[in-house]
């Protein structure tokens, strides 16, 4: 019976060791919150971007801790209605450009308005490919932008299409975790 | 009260460990999709998938368990234990249940209403909801704090059942066990006593 009674002891060892191991590697992604605005540069630029199928426009760039970085795009044909309704109209495109070293683009992500909510996409650079489809992972993240039409740059894209500059600044989360709605609200350009 | 401590009947000692596995798995593919979404979205996608589906089969084991405990008649806490643990294991037991039951809900209704079909096994379609992204965030913060404190739970209900199987002597491991013989442990319980 020693060995049987070791055997479930050891299995509730093992699985409390992973639970604990996993919660801490979940919360060491959510480490500080804020914002600071930092110089902007090449990145921040607004620039026509028409290699990925349809013409866009950086109006934001969202700058991590550890040095990488996402450029925001938008439908360049949207701004125009974005400015009169105040909102976001159905077919509006956004990507978002991932950079893990200054320059070099990574995994592109893409979301456009379908109705009230958004489907979603991601492809590699060299490889453009803007098929939607709702997608899980993606609405329970943008989930948390629930007071900006699941867009959590929204406030920097309003600021552009009214007229302002490219948004520049620095969400010191870690990793992919989105930052408080309010770093989002700081960070618009004025 | 039994101070032999019986096992529980086969099916709930069945349900927990399946539990127990879901639970683990659960955990292992939210942080999965959190450390390699932004690299493999689409592989991140996959996990979160086969995450809803999990989490259906818990809130459906959860359910038989509850069935069963109301409905089987299971063994009752041991006489060595003071009753204001007693009390304190029932509130976890009902915290724990509490949680399994609203953490898969609160995951359907963040997405359901935000416009996301959720088929189960790809299948069997869950019913929508209206699109309402505020509640989507409220269920969304409902998911991920009660997840947090399952797990706190989790870890609370496993050290206080290795605390009283290793330190009060009292084996109530063995009686949630799946291995055979499980059953005849009040035998050993006696004697391990008897013996003192």
């Amino acid at each position: 019976m020693q060995g049987t009674a070791r055997t479930p002891f050891t299995v509730l060892l093992l699985f409390v060791g992973t639970a604990v191991a996993l919660w801490l590697i979940v919360m060491g992604t959510h480490y500080a919150d804020g914002a600071a605005e930092i110089g902007s540069d090449e990145a921040a630029a607004t620039t026509l971007v028409s290699q990925y199928g349809e013409d866009v426009v950086a109006y934001a760039t969202v700058r991590r801790s550890d040095g990488t970085y996402r450029r925001m795009l938008v439908s360049k044909w949207a701004l125009e209605p974005i400015a009169e309704a105040g909102s976001v109209p159905e077919g509006t495109r956004i990507l978002m450009e991932t950079y893990y070293r200054p320059g070099v683009v990574s995994t592109v992500f893409h979301a456009r308005k379908s109705g009230s909510s958004w489907r979603y996409g991601s492809f590699q650079a060299a490889n453009p490919d803007l098929a939607t489809r709702s997608r899980a992972s993606c609405l329970s993240c943008h989930a948390e932008a629930a007071d900006t039409d699941l867009v959590f740059t929204l406030p920097s894209l309003f600021a552009f299409a009214a007229g302002g500059g490219a948004s520049d600044f620095v969400c010191e989360r870690g990793g992919r975790s989105p930052c408080d709605g309010l770093v989002y609200q700081q960070g618009v350009a004025q | 009260m039994n101070d032999s401590l019986p096992a529980y009947p086969l099916p709930i000692r069945v349900l927990h460990w399946l539990t127990v596995i879901l639970v683990a798995g659960l955990f292992a593919l939210a942080a999965g999709n959190g450390l390699i979404a932004e690299a493999a979205p689409d592989l991140g996608e996959m996990l979160v998938v086969v995450h809803i589906n999990l989490g259906f089969f818990v809130f459906l084991a959860t359910l038989a368990r509850l069935a069963l405990r109301f409905g089987v008649t299971g063994p009752g806490p041991s006489d060595r234990a003071r009753t204001s643990l007693h009390i304190l294991a029932r509130t976890v037991h009902g915290l724990l249940y509490a949680g399994l039951l609203a953490i898969p809900v609160a995951g359907y209704v963040k997405l359901a209403s935000l416009g996301f079909e959720i088929r189960i096994l790809g299948t069997v379609p869950l019913p929508g909801l209206p699109f309402d992204p505020s509640l989507a965030r409220v269920a969304r913060d409902t998911h991920a704090g009660v997840a947090l404190c399952l797990l706190g739970l989790v870890v609370l209900h496993a050290a206080a059942a290795a605390l009283h199987h290793r330190i009060d002597g009292i084996p109530v491991l063995r009686r949630m066990s799946l291995w055979p013989g499980a059953g005849r442990m009040g035998v050993h319980y006696t004697a391990r006593r008897d013996s003192r």
